[in-house]
């Protein structure tokens, strides 16, 4: 405690009436000390006294830069002087360096006082550590924290600004928080922070959007508080962080929730759920309007779905539906509604599962009225197709790149059933035809050889189309069928092979050949007659006629009219002849049916060589016969008859004199075709000379032997009315041979 | 100019051949010297050969449908004759044909002078003789 001698030792008169104000100074929690105009401590309290950790004697009667030199160079010693002159108060923040060099922090208030400077001094080390924790703590946390002024100047950030808002510190010192808040939001979030400027220590929570150094929006959550009044702060404080991921997540839930709700509202299918006592348990909108205007009511959850308003038969339906869904099935059924309008409806039912139990079903339809029209539709065109196709007489197959019959028409099946053995056996629906036709054409067969590599040309866009004629054998006919390919493009390329039977049509284009053969013949025939007219009947004639010119001549002489006579009689009988001749080839030509018979090959040589013995005996003629392939035939035994006759005859008249004769006969029977040879080693004849003319009539090419030359023209005649052919080979000196082929 | 003596008849028809040779003697006279072969080989043999030694001037009358040869294949040896043979011996187709396309072949054979249609008439026999062309006109048939 303050004594008079204890506060005066240097003389020191305390001014009368101050005693009390020097207890107070005495008494003081701050340190107090007084420096006269020449920096002496004159006063020093006890506070000082412990806050300088020195004693009184230390400090009075020194001055300040003697106590602590190099106190001038210091802002406190500017501040100090500024104030001895300026004699205006200021305050200083000091840190303070002891001799043991640890520190504390003292808060200065410097005032004038008529002795000189009047100095306060607090320590505030203990709150200045305080602090210095409470930063830290702030700092380094993920919250960020901000002191505002009450017109929103932003006073403080703490650094983890930097990080989510992009601002550093000092830029961000810059803003307003009015600038920094997202325009939606700003309005609402003023007034709440206008709102608790009246009640100190009050606060609000807020989420809103604050711009983003880069411009972006970033949502942030945090409160308000005022503490305005609050000394050390004096400011509105926020705490806020980060929530932009959190209300994105927010978003998108919200998003996909709005959507699910928005597609099953939207949507025009039908959806809803019932119980197990058929109760309606949720339905969507489209569900509810039908329902509603079905039943000309209003449909709530809980309604028995049974009990609706709607047509007998449809509930029965839908509740026979409903049990088989409670059963655990899951199905699809199409429901065709025809009132009031024709509706297809699709309904699908899922049963809902509690703990293993059917608990209900949900239920979806959806009206497929177009789907099963277009379905229909393309069904009815497919009939129609098929049809089409099917009332063709051509056989029709579609075939994919691969060779797989995709499709046949009736026509196609029914000749490979018909033919079951025959190649189409294995090209119905499904079969691979290349393979089929490779197989056959690997067999050997050039007609599907042919075909196989027409369809490779159409295939690899080598020809546009392959048309085909060709003929097979069923066993009972010969056909005749053109085959045309085509390609298509579809998903694939196609091929459509299309077979036609055209054996009608190649019936008649032979009957036609034939008629124009028989034609040919006649005119033939009208030929051969002109020149028999011209020469075997003009001839005898015109040796008559000029008989008769001279006859009467007077100057002929006995003998030369005796000749005339003669030659006229020879002339007549050749005419004869030759009139006989024709009447019996005109009335050969065509054999009736009737008039056929079996005849035996070898029993027929056996009678002419029995009825020309007088030719064959004294020729030295041999007749060799092998008739072990066929010797018996169904024909015209008195044509066959005169066939052999004057082939044989012919052979003996045109024998090489002077070797012995040999005539072979036989026959041959392949693919349906008899064939009947005549070879002889006789003379033979220069076909390249006479060729043109052996069968013709009156054609003789030896003087020596007898004959009229119409042998081989009667023969031909006969084999022809027989619907043979007859060729000859032969050789001069060598020998003939005559070949006839008759269809058996 | 002289009439012709030697006529050459080749005619596979006997008959034919001593009607010609008689009417030939009849209208022209006994001092015609008539050649017929009922083998054309021969008459073609007796022209190549035998006629070397006579070379005159002769008519050829010749048959055109003949067994072993027939008067267009005789003709055919005729034109390998020498000129001197072919300018002497007037050729002429007696046929009994009345085939036009028999015509028309003689016609184009520059060796063949006419074709005559059997029989031989006086008419043409004399003009045969006198060596004449029977023109166009002329060749019609005698029936």
């Amino acid at each position: 405690m303050f004594s008079e001698e204890t506060y005066n030792p240097h003389g020191f008169q305390p001014l009368t009436g101050e005693k009390s104000y020097r207890n107070i100074l005495d008494y003081m929690l701050e340190g107090v000390q007084i420096l006269n105009f020449d920096w002496q401590y004159i006063y020093v309290n006890d506070v000082v006294l412990k806050q300088s950790k020195l004693s009184r004697e230390d400090l009075l009667g020194f001055t300040m830069p003697q106590r602590y030199p190099g106190v001038e160079k210091t802002e406190l010693w500017k501040i100090l002087k500024r104030c001895m002159n300026t004699r205006k108060s200021e305050q200083f923040e000091n840190e303070f360096i002891y001799a043991d060099n640890t520190i504390s922090y003292f808060q200065l208030r410097i005032q004038p006082c008529p002795e000189g400077l009047l100095i306060l001094s607090v320590d505030i080390t203990e709150y200045n550590n305080n602090e210095k924790r409470f930063r830290v703590l702030i700092e380094k946390s993920q919250d960020m924290k901000t002191l505002s002024s009450k017109d929103g100047d932003i006073l403080y950030c703490s650094p983890s600004i930097t990080k989510v808002l992009g601002y550093t510190t000092d830029e961000y010192l810059q803003k307003n928080v009015l600038d920094m808040v997202h325009p939606d939001d700003v309005a609402s979030f003023l007034l709440k922070r206008k709102n608790i400027f009246e009640v100190p220590g009050s606060s609000f929570h807020y989420e809103h959007r604050v711009k983003h150094k880069s411009g972006h929006w970033i949502w942030r959550e945090g409160t308000i508080t005022n503490l305005l009044n609050e000394p050390g702060i004096f400011a509105i404080v926020s705490n806020f962080r980060d929530i932009s991921e959190r209300k994105l997540a927010e978003q998108q839930r919200e998003f996909e929730q709005n959507n699910l709700n928005a597609l099953i509202n939207n949507t025009q299918d039908l959806m809803w759920s019932i119980g197990k006592d058929f109760s309606l348990i949720t339905y969507n909108r489209a569900f509810e309007t039908l329902m509603n205007f079905l039943t000309s009511g209003t449909i709530k959850k809980g309604d028995d779905i049974r009990k609706l308003n709607i047509p007998q038969e449809r509930l029965q339906l839908m509740k026979f539906f409903y049990q088989r869904a409670l059963k655990g099935e899951i199905f699809t059924e199409i429901q065709h509604i025809t009132e009031p309008v024709e509706i297809y409806n699709e309904i699908s039912f899922y049963p809902i599962y509690k703990n293993n139990v059917v608990i209900g079903t949900a239920c979806h339809a959806r009206d497929v009225t177009s789907r099963i029209r277009f379905e229909q539709q393309i069904k009815n065109s497919e009939i129609f197709n098929r049809g089409v196709i099917d009332s063709l007489n051509a056989h029709i197959a579609v075939v994919d790149s691969k060779g797989v019959v995709i499709t046949v028409n009736a026509a196609w099946k029914k000749f490979a059933d018909a033919n079951g053995k025959d190649r189409l056996q294995n090209s119905s629906v499904g079969a691979n035809y290349f393979e089929v036709c490779k197989k056959l054409a690997d067999a050997g067969d050039e007609t599907v050889m042919q075909v196989l590599t027409g369809i490779m040309n159409v295939l690899h866009k080598k020809e546009e189309i392959f048309n085909l004629e060709y003929t097979c054998s069923t066993t009972e006919k010969q056909l005749w069928f053109s085959m045309q390919v085509m390609r298509f493009e579809s998903d694939d390329t196609m091929l459509v092979i299309s077979v036609h039977d055209i054996s009608e049509r190649k019936k008649a284009e032979l009957e036609r050949a034939d008629i124009f053969n028989s034609l040919l013949q006649r005119n033939k025939d009208l030929e051969q007659f002109s020149y028999i007219v011209s020469h075997n009947l003009r001839a005898p004639v015109a040796n008559i006629l000029g008989t008769a010119n001279i006859i009467d001549n007077p100057g002929l002489s006995v003998s030369d009219k005796e000749l005339l006579v003669k030659g006229v009689g020879e002339s007549a009988k050749k005419l004869d002849e030759v009139i006989y001749d024709l009447n019996y080839i005109l009335k050969l030509r065509q054999v009736k049916e009737e008039t056929k018979e079996k005849v035996c090959f070898s029993k027929l040589v056996k009678e002419i060589t029995y009825n020309i013995h007088h030719l064959i005996d004294p020729n030295n003629v041999i007749i060799q016969y092998d008739f072990s392939a066929i010797d018996e035939w169904r024909t015209s035994k008195e044509y066959l008859y005169s066939i052999f006759y004057n082939l044989i005859t012919n052979s003996i008249k045109f024998r090489k004199p002077n070797i012995q004769t040999i005539i072979r006969i036989g026959s041959t029977c392949k693919d349906e075709l008899l064939e009947l040879s005549f070879a002889d080693n006789g003379t033979g004849i220069n076909l390249k000379k006479r060729g043109g003319q052996v069968f013709g009539i009156y054609k003789r090419f030896h003087l020596e032997s007898e004959g009229r030359g119409i042998g081989l023209f009667l023969v031909k005649t006969q084999v022809e009315a027989l619907g043979g052919k007859i060729t000859i080979a032969s050789e001069e000196n060598i020998g003939t041979k005559f070949t006839i082929t008759f269809i058996l | 100019m002289k009439a012709i003596q030697l006529y050459i008849m080749v005619d596979d028809d006997a008959i034919n051949n001593m009607l010609c040779t008689i009417s030939l003697k009849r209208y022209l006279g006994d001092n015609i010297q008539v050649k017929s072969f009922t083998e054309p080989e021969l008459g073609l043999g007796f022209i190549k050969n035998e006629f070397n030694d006579i070379m005159q001037r002769a008519v050829l009358l010749l048959d055109v449908n003949m067994p072993t040869m027939t008067g267009w294949e005789f003709m055919e040896e005729f034109d390998n004759l020498s000129e001197e043979v072919q300018k002497l011996i007037s050729v002429y187709i007696l046929s009994s044909s009345i085939d036009e396309q028999d015509k028309q072949r003689a016609d184009s054979n520059k060796n063949i002078i006419g074709f005559i249609s059997k029989p031989l008439t006086q008419e043409i026999l004399i003009s045969i003789s006198n060596n004449q062309h029977i023109s166009q006109k002329d060749q019609h048939f005698f029936s």
